[in-house]
């Protein structure tokens, strides 16, 4: 039998451990797939947060034992960059399970060590690149969305002279599926499409150049193309990792051996 | 042959399927375990739950298995084997051209067998690629960019060891050539699966076809960019059509733009057998249609024209395979096939992007 002083010390203990825990699944939020752009914490990709004091550490688990390297060593860098910006934490381990490049990935985050560095050899590309590559996609798709949306409200010729001002007040507007919208794409909009003084137009191709009626067509073009990949792959991905979660193959998967590339 | 409910013949060609071993035995180590568990996540995700596969079937299905699934259920007429050999991974390989040939062997009427080549092999690759040629007289070879060999994680179609295989090829008269691309599974470089390196070696070989098989997917936009450039590239489905059950909304989305930027002509099905079956695949298709706006962005609806072009006759004229003379297209002109006239869905004429939510 426990005092009830100390239950009740116990009880105090959990609440601030759920309250942190809490803390860092909100900043994981901020983390998003490059190639998806999606939260990694919408994805399901989180699996655990254990918590030690000031300690963090992330268990993250991807879709198939296969993806890409590349895309996983982004996510754990930036879920580590995410998590120690909480005031009261001290230090993060993020640990990828169950991925063919775990332990390269898991030992060059932990070092600090940068993509080309762990797969010296392996990998010539180089991840900022990738990253621009997907922004430029993640650009193109919210755009989208947010024109597509206001184009069926108020017409092409309107939805084109959306000036930035506009857009800030979009970010406030009354209808809820605007607002988010408008908030994803103006992150976006500052700081990787062109003019931003408020009377700018706020629908700039990826070269930061206006989208005028006439320039309108080819546009949709760009936009057609990225249109839809990012959300088809990504419910491929849900597809897969609930698959794996679900009927995982016998004898793999639900465990957390690390294996390496020999 | 699929039969539509109104008595109309439909040629089936499944560009895409496997004759795998990834049986305990044969598994050289754990990644051939978890690269079968990969195909079983999909497998899992994408059929249906009545229609889902014991995982040791999965494994392995054999001739007699794959024959009653694809042309007994599965309304295929000629179906299209793409070998992989993963040595890596497996002891005897994972789907090689000599397990496909077994099956060739034993349906020799209904199966297409595709070689296979790796230009990191060198000059002992080149031997192989014509003594398998000599023994197969293939017309088409796969390509798998992401595949790993020795040190290799993957290679790229503009590396310069692919011109003394193209040039062989051109001589032993294969003018078609399967690249894999698919999702974005382990080459650690963005190049081994990135799709943009069709385009510079479609531009290169103008008689050669080049089928991209899964269309890039989840890059599908650099495809369409790609393919709509380039008329001697075409659209492998193989995983598009999957989608069909689990996700339809995606399947019509990936549709949609395929058919705007490639037109219906270049566009093969696949079913990825035996990750999943045409059998359910083919019945959801034909019974699929895209809603008026989806036809209007798609430039055209899924008409039954169309539906046998993609399901057979695209196949079957890249591959001049013979095709009964009941499934032909009444008019071959693709000019008016399927098209939407405008004010028919609608009367008012709309920005493409208009699409109600």
């Amino acid at each position: 039998m426990l005092r009830p002083e100390a239950v009740a010390e116990q009880a105090t203990r959990d609440t601030a451990r759920e309250r942190r825990r809490a803390d860092v699944m909100v900043a994981l939020g901020d983390v998003l797939d490059p190639e998806l752009d999606e939260p990694v914490t919408d994805m399901g990709f989180v699996e655990r947060i254990d918590l030690a004091d000031d300690a963090v550490e992330i268990v993250f688990r991807l879709p198939t034992y296969w993806c890409s390297a590349n895309f996983a060593f982004l996510m754990a860098t930036d879920m580590k960059v995410a998590a120690e910006r909480l005031p009261w934490v001290r230090e993060v381990t993020v640990r990828l399970v169950d991925h063919f490049a775990a332990r390269k990935i898991n030992h060059g985050v932990a070092a600090g060590q940068g993509f080309a560095e762990v797969f010296s050899g392996e990998a010539e590309t180089n991840l900022d690149e990738i990253r621009r590559v997907f922004r430029d996609k993640a650009y193109l798709g919210r755009q989208e969305r947010l024109l597509r949306l206001l184009v069926g409200r108020w017409g092409l010729e309107r939805a084109l002279l959306l000036t930035l001002a506009d857009l800030r007040a979009l970010v406030s507007h009354d209808d809820g599926e605007i607002r988010a919208l408008a908030l994803r794409y103006l992150g976006m909009r500052l700081h990787d499409g062109g003019a931003t003084d408020v009377t700018a137009l706020a629908f700039t191709a990826l070269n930061g150049t206006a989208v005028t009626p006439l320039a309108y067509p080819d546009h949709l073009r760009a936009l057609r193309r990225v249109r839809g990949a990012a959300d088809a792959n990504a419910e491929m991905c849900r597809l897969l990792l609930q698959a794996r979660l679900t009927h995982p193959a016998p004898g793999c998967g639900i465990d957390d051996r690390e294996e390496d590339t020999a | 042959m699929y039969l539509t409910p109104t008595g109309e013949k439909v040629f089936v060609v499944d560009a895409h399927i496997h004759m795998w071993d990834a049986r305990p035995e044969n598994r050289r180590n754990r990644y051939g375990l978890t690269f079968i568990e990969s195909f079983w996540g999909s497998h899992v995700g994408m059929t249906p739950d009545e229609l889902r596969w014991s995982f040791e079937r999965f494994c392995h299905y054999g001739i007699e298995g794959a024959a009653k699934d694809l042309f007994e259920d599965g309304y295929v007429d000629q179906a299209i084997m793409l070998p992989t050999d993963l040595r890596e991974f497996y002891v005897n390989g994972f789907n090689t051209i000599d397990q496909s040939a077994a099956f060739k062997a034993a349906y020799p009427d209904k199966v297409v067998l595709n070689g296979r080549m790796d230009p990191r092999d060198g000059a002992r690759g080149l031997d192989r690629l014509e003594a398998e040629h000599a023994k197969y007289k293939f017309k088409a070879v796969k390509l798998y960019t992401g595949e790993w060999n020795g040190a290799s994680k993957g290679y790229s179609l503009k590396d310069e060891i692919m011109t003394p295989y193209m040039e062989k090829l051109l001589a032993l008269g294969v003018n078609i050539i399967h690249v894999h691309k698919g999702p974005t599974i382990h080459p650690l470089n963005l190049d081994a699966f990135d799709v943009r390196d069709v385009d510079q070696i479609a531009s290169a070989y103008p008689t050669m076809k080049f089928v991209v098989d899964h269309c890039g997917m989840p890059r599908i936009d650099d495809f369409c960019w790609i393919a709509g450039q380039e008329p001697n590239v075409y659209g492998g489905l193989a995983l598009v059509p999957s989608f069909i059950h689990a996700r339809p909304k995606y399947f019509a989305q990936m549709m949609c733009d395929l058919l705007f930027f490639l037109g219906p002509d270049r566009l093969l099905f696949g079913s990825d057998y035996g990750i999943t079956s045409p059998k359910w695949i083919i019945e959801k298709f034909m019974a699929f249609e895209f809603s008026d706006e989806m036809a209007w962005e798609a430039k055209t609806q899924l008409t039954l024209e169309v539906k046998r072009k993609i399901l057979g006759l695209n196949a079957a004229k890249l591959y001049d395979l013979e095709v009964p003379a009941e499934c032909r297209l009444i008019d071959p002109s693709p000019e008016h096939d399927g098209e939407i006239l405008l004010g028919q869905a609608d009367s008012q004429p709309r920005s493409p992007i208009h699409v109600a939510a």
